[in-house]
Parts: structure tokens; C-alpha cells; sequence
């Protein structure tokens, strides 16, 4: 998994429930990077989960919530640390649906041996996109997450329903409240 | 700030120190993985452009924005590349005029999407000749609206390919084209490829699949094993055509290799070969017979006889010359003389007198070599020839006698090989001739020696002619008061070698062997000096000189007696020119032309021997002659024979109702002399008045008698 989504998690987790309990939470965890992550970096996917399970436990917050407020928090972040990626959009559909197309293709030119999601657009209007998400690491929370700090970004209102698919896909829909 | 807090900062700035070395060391092989990647792109770039530079293909690039049309060369052992940038006007001005609007129309057609790909054959100038290029390419990038942006391909010159395939095609439509057969064969001769002229030769259906060579001709394996030494062989050989004709032909075989290591093919060329061998056939009878009768000619007669084969021990020749046959052709036409000559050898026909050959000797010459030596047998032979030619030239109602002369020889009896045995036949047939023709003679050594003899007499009669060692005499002519009134120059030959040769043997040997103009005009030059003499002695005499038929006619005749006559200042009438009868045998309307042009030029035409010939009255009819001289026959015969009294009596006056002087030669006597005066002649001329004089003595006796 990138080293982008690791940094920007203890970033979060730093900013949220404070450094003690981060770096307790990065102890307890018991993984081989001890925390030390770089966003140029790869990692195992199960350290995430190991980070998230460990602050559940001290939060009280169940996993999935977590992973969904942290897809919301990296929009922002990823956004602004890659301007050029959302530049000339003007919601998160329009995001969405040159995901696969436009932003994984920036991302693998940076990073080769990123293992993305795929995002195929199954249906698409200006107010509402159906979406096939397939992922090895069924991260549909943080897809969620994603989406809705999305919405938040450009302003706007919008509703998530996803439904899991056999294998490894899900499929997202996102609809424009008016 | 607690030591807890303090401890947790630290531990957060480890793992943030850690993390940044870990990203130097993540970036450090990024960037040699990036170098390396960027080296191994360079390389798969240059491979690519080696695989373009050694397939001669070069990149181009249309940029519709800019308009520039690139052309990227690579080359062997550089990186560089070379770019070549034109405007697109500028590189269509390089595409051959002839193939500009297809180009046009090609690359229009796949800008307006008609076409997926550009693949184009055209010509354009590269480095100042036309090349074939053909460029291949597409569409690589268009605009939001589809419209092509920037087109990308490659191009080739395939120059050399075209040749080939040109030269190629050149090739095999000179195999199929070609008028003589020709067939790619495999060794066991089974066709592979054939062009129309074998089909045609063999009469077989275009292309027919599964044909077998020796099915249509005799081959033989001895000359295909002869190809292991030389390039190609040729024999001569058959072909049997579908409908079982035979055609001759020439087959002309070579080896060659299609490809290395391939098995050998035969190239045959078959020639039809009837054309050459009917004209060889031609050839050969043309080199062997006469074009004309269809008999064997001069060559092939003496082939046959040389040859030890066909000669027997024991022939004769019989050499055949036709008398007259040149009177046919001058007088007549050559045609008429042609139709003579068939006729002829029909008579005489291939095979005359059983195992014999007949030829044509050369013009209206004929030779019969026969294994009869039967003397009595070979003169019925020469009858029936001789009769024969008398009925042909009756029934072909020729105006002149024709007739043959036939000299024959035995061999070996008469010679040791065949060219002799001709000679002796030649001999003999002119010996025939001197009898006065339509004869046939056998050869003895004696006609070889008369032969000899007339040979050495026409060669001194030549040289008196040449160096004007001819005497000429004069004959004088009285009249009736025995005044002398003229003369007759007369030609006497004293040779060296032969002594004293009688005018009866050297003119007609003059005149056979084409010496008559030359004769004749020594005899006008010798009368116009004699002329001229007797003038100086005061002798106003006229001089008679002899024509000969051959003279008469001759085309420069007349024009050079002018210019003798004119050089000497003297006028024509003091000459007197005496013909013959027999000038009119030939053609007779032209010389009573030159004869009436002559009296009309003043000179004084008579007619000798009157009285013998066929029909001399006639003659006095048609044509104004001054002068008859009666033959000397008449004279001789006068005091004997009272018919030929008569007869001159009724010459005489109907010459004198005529006006036309009379002249007796030959007289011998005093009577005859008396009776020749009595009947009315008008001049006299004989021994008994004066024997032929060299001028010196004649004018010596002229003066005597004064």
C-alpha cells in the first residue's frame, strides 16, 4: 500500500487523538516499520489494519468508522498535496468517473507498484454515478470516506449506497442532493 | 512539558528520522532505477531505429499545426539521426508528376477517414533522381473534433524491389511472348512452365497441367549428360504435334539453379526449324538446279560426273549450243528466248538416251552425259534434237531459223576425266558450228587442233586489229565507157604467224568473237585516208566500203562514222556503204531506219550480193537503196545458165526503171563483161578490170589506163 495513505493516517491520528496515544497505538500495533512511513514508500496493508484496530480499541470507535473518517480526512489532504488532480473539476462525481482514466494513471506514473483499486464507471449522469469498485484489499469504508470528503470538498451534498458484490467488488453509487 | 510528553516527542522524531532515511534510500534507487530505465529506453530506441535503418525504412511526421512533414533517417553507426523538414507543398513537389494525383487522392482519402491506413507506391526525387518510395502510415493523433492532428509512419525506397519485379515481369513476359517455345523442365523432363509457342507447336491446350517433354519429342539423354561440361547443348529433333504432324526442330537445352541449393532445372528453347529447312531445301536446288528449265546446272552436272558413284566406267557427253538462240533474244524478247530454253529442255528431258542426265550448260548452252557410247544410238539422238529444234521454232513462229549444234565425246576414249571429256564435247560442238550449224560432230584429236588453231587466230586477228596491221586494198569500179568510176575497199591479212588468212575466215571470226565495230571502223578510218589520197591525186573517186550486219546495229554506229566523216572534212558522199541482207534478219525496222538516216546524211547505200538471199526484191521495195551490187554467183553462172540470164536481165531494168545504179563484181571475162554491158549494168568491178591494189598501186593504175 502507498506510503502516502500511512503518512497522512499517523497525521491524522497525531491531530486527532494526540501523540501519546499515537504513538502508543504505533507501539501496540507491533509492526515491522515501528510507524516510520514515508509517502514514497510501500507497505504491507495489514499494518493499516493493525493501526486501526489498535486506536479502536482505545477510541471506543468501531473499525469501519474509523476508515471511513480517515477516507474523508486524505481527500482534503491528497487534494491539496496534488492540486493538478482536481483542478477544473467541480464535484466528486466528475472525481470519480475519470478516476481510473486520469488520476491512477498520474498515480502509477509516480508510483509502479502501487496496488489501486479500480473504479469502472457502470452508469453516469451529472448527478449520479454507478460505480464497480474492485480492490485486493476491500478498503470500501475508506472508499466511502474518500467520496464523502470529496463532496465536502467541492461543497456539496451527496449520497453513498454500496452494496458488495462476490469476489472482491463492490458496487458504490453516489447521487447529487439537491 | 511532562517526561512522558517528552518521551513520546522523541519517539515521534526517531520514527520521523527513520522515515526520512528510508525515504533517501527509496528515493537513491529511484533515481538508478530511473537512469536505468532511461538507458534501457535509449537502447530499445536504438534498436528500433537499427531495425528501420536495416530495413531502409525512415520515420515521417505530418504536423496538421505546423504544417511541417518530417522525414527521420537513421543510419548504421551513429546515434544521430537525420531529419529532414519540408512544408507539405514542398515535399509534394518531389512526387513524379505522374504519380502526384493518385498521391493526392490517397493521402486525401485517409485524412477524411475514408481509409484506416496510408499506404501509398509513388516516385520522388531523392538526391536528384526518381526513387520509388512507398510510404505506409495513419492517423496517430487527432483533435476534441476528430480532426487528425498529427499523422506518423514510415517510408521506404523500394527502388531496387520495383527493378526486380520490373525486370522480373520483363522476363517472364519475354518467356511468354517469346516465338520460339521455351520450357522450364525438371530432370526427368516433366514440364514445370511452357510458354503459348510450345502449346502452338505441339497443338496442345494453353497451360494443360502434367506434361511430359518426351511425350512430344525424341530426346536424347547423351546431350542433357553433355550440360556437365558445357553451358548449353543443342540438338536437332521432332516433335510430334497432338495430331501426330512431325515439325523439325532445334532444342537448345541449359541448366540452371532457382535457388541455392535447389535442384537443377533445364531451360529448353524449341525452334521450329521447317521454315530454315525448307530454305535449306531451296538452297540446294538452288545450288543445283537451273532456275529456269528445272535441269541440274553446270554445277551439279559436273558434281554428279566427279563423282566416283554415279560416273560409269564408260559415257559420253554431248555439249548442245542452239544456233540462233541469241537472234531470238535480240531481235524478239528475252522472254521469247526464256520460252526457247524451256522448250528446249523439254526436248532433250531428264533422262534422253536412258541413264543420263541432261543440264544446262550456261546460257543457251545444254550438256547430256549418257552411259550409251552406241555411236548409231547417239546419232538418232542428235537428229531428233536438231529436227526437234526446226519444229519448235516453228511452232513458237519464230522470224528466225533456230537450231543446234552438237559436239559429242567418249570417255574415256576421247579423255581421262570429265572435265577434259567436256572440253573435247566443246571442242567438237564448235567444230559442229563452223559446218554451218544444225550439225553434230564426235570428237577427234583434229577438231582439238582447229579449235586450238582458231583460238591462236582471234588472238593475232586481235592483235592486227590493235595495232592496225590490217591491209586494205582497193578494187576499182568502171562504167560503161570503162572510165573508172569508184572503188571497193577490200581487207587482206598478212599475219605473221598464219600467213595469208582469207576475209571468208578472219571477218567471221571478227564478227563471232565481238570484233566487228572495232574492224569496221578501221575500215571507214583506211577509206576516208584513201579518200583523202586519191583527192591529192585528183581521183574524185567514190569508195564502197562493207557493213557488216554487226556494225550496222551497233548503237554507237552511226555517231561515230559522223564524227570520222566530220574530222575529215570530206562530204558523205563520197562514200558508198554496202549491207548485207542479212542485216534485216535481226530487226529489220531499225535498220531500214539507220539505213534511210544514212541516205539522208548523203552517203550512198548499196546492196551486196544482191540476188542471193530470201527475198532481196523485197528490199529494193521497202528501202531507198543508190546502189545494187548483183552477187558474183549471178555473174559466174551468166554465159552458162540462160535462167540466170533472165533473171539478172529482169533485175537490171527494173533497177534502171528504178533508177538505182547496177553493179556486176566478179567478172572474169571479156563475155561476161559483154553481156553485163549489153543487158544495162551500170559499173563493172573484177579481176578481169582490176585486182584489189594496195592504194599506191591502184593509183598507179589509174594512171596507166589515162
Amino acid at each position: 500500500m502507498l506510503g502516502v495513505i500511512f503518512t497522512n493516517l499517523i497525521e491524522m491520528m497525531e491531530k486527532e487523538v494526540g501523540l501519546e496515544l499515537t504513538e502508543r497505538v504505533l507501539d501496540e500495533a507491533n509492526i515491522s516499520s515501528n510507524g516510520s512511513y514515508t509517502s514514497v514508500g510501500y507497505y504491507e496493508p495489514a499494518e493499516i489494519v493493525a493501526i486501526v484496530t489498535r486506536l479502536s480499541v482505545h477510541t471506543g470507535v468501531p473499525i469501519p468508522d474509523l476508515v471511513r473518517k480517515f477516507g474523508h480526512y486524505l481527500f482534503k489532504l491528497l487534494a491539496e498535496g496534488h492540486p493538478h488532480a482536481v483542478a477544473g473539476k467541480t464535484s466528486v462525481i466528475q472525481i470519480l468517473s475519470t478516476l481510473d482514466s486520469h488520476i491512477h494513471v498520474e498515480v502509477k506514473k509516480l508510483y509502479p507498484e502501487a496496488d489501486l483499486p479500480t473504479f469502472e464507471t457502470i452508469e453516469e449522469t451529472d448527478s449520479y454515478i454507478k460505480l464497480l469498485y474492485t480492490s485486493t484489499n476491500r478498503l470500501e469504508p475508506l472508499a466511502e470516506g474518500l467520496i464523502a470528503g470529496g463532496a465536502e470538498y467541492f461543497g456539496e451534498q451527496v449520497s453513498i449506497h454500496i452494496e458488495p458484490e462476490p469476489g472482491s467488488s463492490s458496487i458504490i453509487e453516489v447521487k447529487k442532493l439537491d | 512539558m511532562t517526561n512522558s510528553d517528552a518521551e513520546y516527542l522523541k519517539k515521534a522524531l526517531l520514527r520521523e528520522r527513520n522515515a526520512r532515511k528510508e525515504s533517501e534510500q527509496i528515493l537513491l534507487e529511484k533515481s538508478r532505477s530511473l537512469y536505468e530505465s532511461q538507458v534501457a529506453v535509449k537502447q530499445a530506441q536504438r534498436k528500433l531505429e537499427l531495425a528501420l535503418w536495416a530495413s531502409n525504412e525512415s520515420i515521417w511526421e505530418w504536423h496538421v499545426e505546423s504544417g511541417n512533414f518530417v522525414v527521420r533517417r537513421f543510419n548504421r553507426f551513429s546515434d544521430s539521426t537525420v531529419d529532414f523538414t519540408y512544408t507539405l507543398d514542398e515535399f509534394f513537389a518531389t512526387i513524379h508528376p505522374d504519380d502526384f494525383e493518385n498521391y493526392r487522392l490517397q493521402w486525401r482519402l485517409h485524412l477524411d477517414g475514408c481509409s484506416e491506413n496510408l499506404d501509398i507506391t509513388f516516385r520522388a526525387l531523392r538526391e536528384g533522381e526518381y526513387k520509388w518510395i512507398r510510404l505506409r502510415g495513419r492517423v496517430v493523433e487527432e483533435s476534441p473534433e476528430g480532426l487528425p492532428r498529427r499523422l506518423l509512419g514510415t517510408s521506404k525506397d523500394i527502388t531496387e524491389l520495383r527493378n526486380a519485379e520490373r525486370s522480373s515481369r520483363l522476363m517472364a513476359s519475354a518467356f511468354s511472348s517469346s516465338r520460339d517455345a521455351m520450357l522450364i523442365l525438371q530432370r526427368d523432363k516433366k514440364i514445370i512452365e511452357a510458354n503459348a509457342a510450345f502449346y502452338q507447336l505441339i497443338g496442345e491446350k494453353v497451360n494443360k497441367s502434367n506434361l511430359d517433354f518426351n511425350d512430344y519429342i525424341k530426346l536424347s539423354e547423351e546431350h542433357i549428360q553433355e550440360l556437365k561440361f558445357h553451358e548449353r547443348v543443342s540438338e536437332e529433333s521432332e516433335v510430334r504435334t497432338v495430331s501426330g504432324q512431325i515439325t523439325p526442330v532445334e532444342v537448345t537445352y541449359s541448366k540452371f539453379m532457382f535457388e541455392e541449393g535447389s535442384s537443377s532445372y533445364l531451360v529448353a528453347v524449341v525452334r521450329d526449324m521447317t521454315e530454315r529447312k525448307n530454305a535449306e531445301k531451296h538452297l540446294q536446288q538452288m545450288a543445283m538446279y537451273d532456275s529456269l528449265t528445272g535441269l541440274f546446272n553446270r554445277n551439279a552436272f559436273q558434281q554428279k560426273l566427279s563423282d566416283p558413284n554415279v560416273a560409269p566406267e564408260r559415257y559420253s557427253v554431248l555439249f548442245i549450243d542452239l544456233d540462233g538462240f541469241k537472234a531470238v533474244n535480240d531481235t524478239m524478247s528475252h522472254e521469247k528466248g526464256d520460252e526457247l530454253l524451256v522448250a528446249v529442255s523439254s526436248l532433250l528431258g531428264d533422262d534422253c538416251l536412258g541413264h543420263s542426265i541432261t543440264a544446262r550448260w550456261g546460257g543457251d548452252e545444254f550438256i547430256v552425259a549418257t552411259e550409251t557410247t552406241d555411236e548409231q544410238q547417239i546419232i538418232t539422238f542428235c537428229r531428233d534434237v536438231i529436227n526437234g529444234m526446226k519444229r519448235i521454232g516453228k511452232e513458237m513462229q519464230l522470224p528466225v531459223a533456230v537450231s543446234a549444234s552438237i559436239g559429242i565425246a567418249l570417255f574415256p576414249d576421247n579423255a581421262d576425266d570429265h572435265q577434259s571429256l567436256i572440253r573435247a564435247a566443246d571442242a567438237a560442238m564448235y567444230q559442229a558450228k563452223s559446218l554451218g550449224k544444225s550439225a553434230y560432230v564426235f570428237y577427234d584429236e583434229s577438231v582439238e587442233k582447229q579449235a586450238q588453231e582458231k583460238i591462236s587466230l582471234l588472238a593475232e586477228l586481235k592483235k592486227a586489229i590493235d595495232n592496225n596491221s590490217l591491209d586494205f586494198h582497193l578494187q576499182g569500179q568502171f562504167d560503161q565507157t570503162d572510165s573508172p568510176s569508184g572503188a571497193e575497199l577490200l581487207c587482206r591479212w598478212n599475219s605473221p604467224i598464219h600467213g595469208f588468212v582469207s576475209p571468208a575466215v578472219f571477218i567471221p571470226l571478227a564478227e563471232e568473237n565481238g570484233l566487228a565495230f572495232e574492224l569496221g571502223n578501221l575500215a571507214i578510218d583506211n577509206a576516208i585516208r584513201f579518200v583523202q589520197i586519191l583527192d591529192e591525186f585528183g581521183y574524185n573517186l567514190r569508195v564502197a566500203v562493207n557493213i557488216s550486219p554487226l556494225h550496222l546495229m551497233h548503237p554507237d554506229f552511226v555517231t561515230v562514222l559522223q564524227e570520222k566523216i566530220a574530222a575529215s572534212g570530206l562530204y558523205p558522199n563520197r562514200f558508198e556503204l554496202e549491207v548485207t541482207e542479212s542485216s534485216f534478219l535481226g530487226d529489220e525496222i531499225r535498220a531500214g531506219n539507220i539505213i534511210n538516216e544514212l541516205r539522208k546524211m548523203g552517203y550512198k547505200m548499196a546492196m551486196d550480193d544482191f540476188g542471193t538471199g530470201y527475198s532481196s526484191l523485197s528490199y529494193i521495195r521497202k528501202l531507198d537503196f543508190d546502189v545494187i551490187k548483183i552477187d558474183r554467183a549471178f555473174v559466174t553462172d551468166l554465159e552458162s545458165d540462160y535462167k540466170a540470164q533472165l533473171l539478172l536481165q529482169g533485175i537490171i531494168s527494173i533497177c534502171n526503171e528504178l533508177g538505182v545504179e547496177t553493179v556486176a563484181e566478179g567478172i572474169e571475162t571479156q563475155e561476161q563483161m559483154d553481156m553485163l554491158q549489153r543487158m544495162g549494168v551500170t559499173s563493172f568491178q573484177g579481176f578481169y578490170l582490176g585486182r584489189p591494189l594496195p592504194i599506191e598501186a591502184f593509183i598507179d593504175s589509174l594512171k596507166k589506163a589515162e
